[in-house]
C-alpha cells in the first residue's frame, strides 16, 4: 500500500481534477468529515417542502375550476417533529416556484367534506408550466359521494414528476371543481389539505 | 494531464483538514465510476435517486367479473410538457412490470375508478409482486365506495417497498376489482393528465 501525506492537492495543469477510476471504491473512514462549500453534483441533492392549506376552503361556483390561490403556508413548525428539508419552495397567489433545478416529486392530497349531503362529482387537478404562463394538467382525480348525516368526506391524491429545467419558467399550481357546494379542510397544525414538494435528484 | 498513483492520500503531519483543489476546479468521479462506491464511513455523502419514474395506463378496461382481481394493462410510460424521468429502469409488458437494476423501489399506484350504471359497494385496487417469475402475492390493497348515481367516481392509492433482489424472477403488477360485474370501468389514456399511474422510485441498493 502506497501513501502519499500531503495537505493540498490540485490540478497539475488547469481546472480539472479527477479521484479514480472505474471500478475503484473511493473511502471517507470512519471519524472522518467530507465537507463541501462548493457544488456537488451527482450525490444526494435532496429537499422537501410541506404546503399546508391553513384554513377551509368553499368552492366558489359549482362545476367550475377554482385554483388554489390563498391560506397556504409552508411554516412546518406544529405539530413538533414536522420540518421541510432544504431550500423550500415558495409561493404566490397560488403559484409554486422551485428554489433549484432538478427532479421534483410533486404531490396533491385534498381533503373534501360537506356537512350532510352528497356530491356526485368532485375533481383535483395538479398543472406544470415551463414558460411561466400557459400550464399543462398533468394529474387528475376525482371522487363522487353519498348523502347522508354528518360530515362527509373523502380524500383525492395524486403525484407527479416534475423535471425543472429552468426555476423562473417551470412552476405548478392546483385546481378543484365539483358539482356541488364541497369545501376542503385546512389546518395549520396538522396536514389535512397539502402539497409536497420532493426533489429526487439534479436535472 | 499528469496522474498520481496512490493508494491512500493523508495529511501531511497530524490529523485535520486535507483540501482537494480550489475554488474554480472541478474534481470529478468519471462517470463510469458508481456514486455507490463512495463509502460513508464518517460524516460524509450520500448518494441520490438513480431512478424514478412514472407509467400510466393507456387504455380505459371495465371491471366485466364480480369480486375477481383483475389484470390492469397496457401501460406506458409518461410524457408531457414539464414531466420527467430519472433514467428508465421500469418497464412493462402486458400489465407485468419488470426493472433492469436491483435495488429497493418505492412503489406507488394512483387508481381513478367511473361507475358504469351498476350499483357498486365497493371497489378496489392492488400492488402484487413475485419473486420467482410465477406466483404472485398480494403487497397491499385499497379500496373505496362509489354513489349509486350516474357517473359517479372513485379514486383509490397503494404504496409499498420492495426489494428487487433478481431483475429476472421479480415483477409487480397491478390489479383492481368491484362488487358488481361491469360496474366499474378504469379511467386511463395515452394523454396528460394521468389517471390511472404508478410512480416508481429506487430508493437505495438491495
Amino acid at each position: 500500500m502506497s501513501l502519499l501525506n500531503v495537505n493540498k492537492i490540485d490540478p497539475a495543469t488547469g481546472t480539472g481534477l479527477e479521484l479514480g477510476s472505474s471500478g475503484d471504491t473511493i473511502t471517507v473512514p470512519s471519524g472522518a468529515t467530507f465537507t463541501n462549500s462548493g457544488t456537488a453534483t451527482g450525490f444526494n441533492p435532496a429537499a422537501m417542502t410541506t404546503f399546508r392549506l391553513t384554513s377551509n376552503y368553499t368552492i366558489s361556483s359549482t362545476s367550475t375550476w377554482e385554483y388554489f390561490t390563498a391560506n397556504l403556508s409552508s411554516t412546518m413548525t406544529s405539530p413538533s417533529g414536522v420540518a421541510n428539508l432544504g431550500s423550500v419552495v415558495t409561493e404566490s397567489s397560488g403559484v409554486f416556484t422551485f428554489p433549484s433545478t432538478g427532479y421534483w416529486l410533486v404531490g396533491m392530497n385534498l381533503y373534501c367534506f360537506r356537512a350532510g349531503d352528497n356530491w356526485d362529482q368532485a375533481y383535483g387537478k395538479a398543472y406544470v408550466t415551463i414558460n411561466n404562463s400557459s400550464y399543462s394538467e398533468f394529474l387528475q382525480t376525482a371522487e363522487s359521494v353519498n348523502a347522508g348525516s354528518g360530515s362527509r368526506e373523502t380524500v383525492m391524491n395524486g403525484q407527479g414528476l416534475i423535471d425543472v429545467t429552468d426555476t423562473a419558467n417551470v412552476k405548478c399550481k392546483f385546481a378543484i371543481y365539483s358539482t356541488a357546494p364541497i369545501s376542503v379542510w385546512g389546518q395549520s397544525g396538522r396536514n389535512a389539505t397539502y402539497f409536497t414538494f420532493q426533489k429526487l435528484a439534479d436535472t | 494531464m499528469s496522474t498520481l498513483k496512490v493508494d491512500t492520500i493523508l495529511k501531511r503531519t497530524g490529523t485535520g483538514t486535507i483540501t482537494v483543489g480550489q475554488s474554480g476546479d472541478t474534481i470529478s468521479i468519471p462517470t463510469t465510476l458508481n456514486a455507490t462506491t463512495i463509502q460513508q464511513g464518517g460524516s460524509a455523502i450520500t448518494q441520490g435517486i438513480t431512478n424514478a419514474e412514472q407509467h400510466q395506463q393507456t387504455a380505459s378496461v371495465t371491471l366485466s367479473s364480480a369480486d375477481t382481481w383483475t389484470l390492469l394493462t397496457p401501460f406506458a410510460r409518461s410524457s408531457g410538457s414539464g414531466l420527467g424521468n430519472i433514467e428508465t429502469y421500469v418497464s412493462s409488458s402486458s400489465g407485468i412490470f419488470s426493472f433492469s437494476q436491483t435495488g429497493y423501489y418505492s412503489i406507488e399506484f394512483f387508481a381513478y375508478l367511473k361507475r358504469s350504471n351498476h350499483l357498486n359497494q365497493y371497489a378496489g385496487t392492488s400492488i402484487y409482486m413475485t419473486t420467482n417469475d410465477s406466483s404472485y402475492t398480494q403487497l397491499c390493497e385499497a379500496y373505496t365506495n362509489l354513489p349509486d348515481v350516474s357517473g359517479a367516481y372513485g379514486s383509490t392509492s397503494n404504496k409499498v417497498i420492495v426489494d428487487i433482489t433478481d431483475t429476472s424472477q421479480c415483477k409487480v403488477k397491478f390489479m383492481a376489482q368491484t362488487s358488481d360485474a361491469g360496474g366499474i370501468s378504469m379511467q386511463a389514456g395515452s394523454g396528460l393528465p394521468m389517471k390511472n399511474y404508478a410512480t416508481f422510485i429506487r430508493i437505495g441498493d438491495t
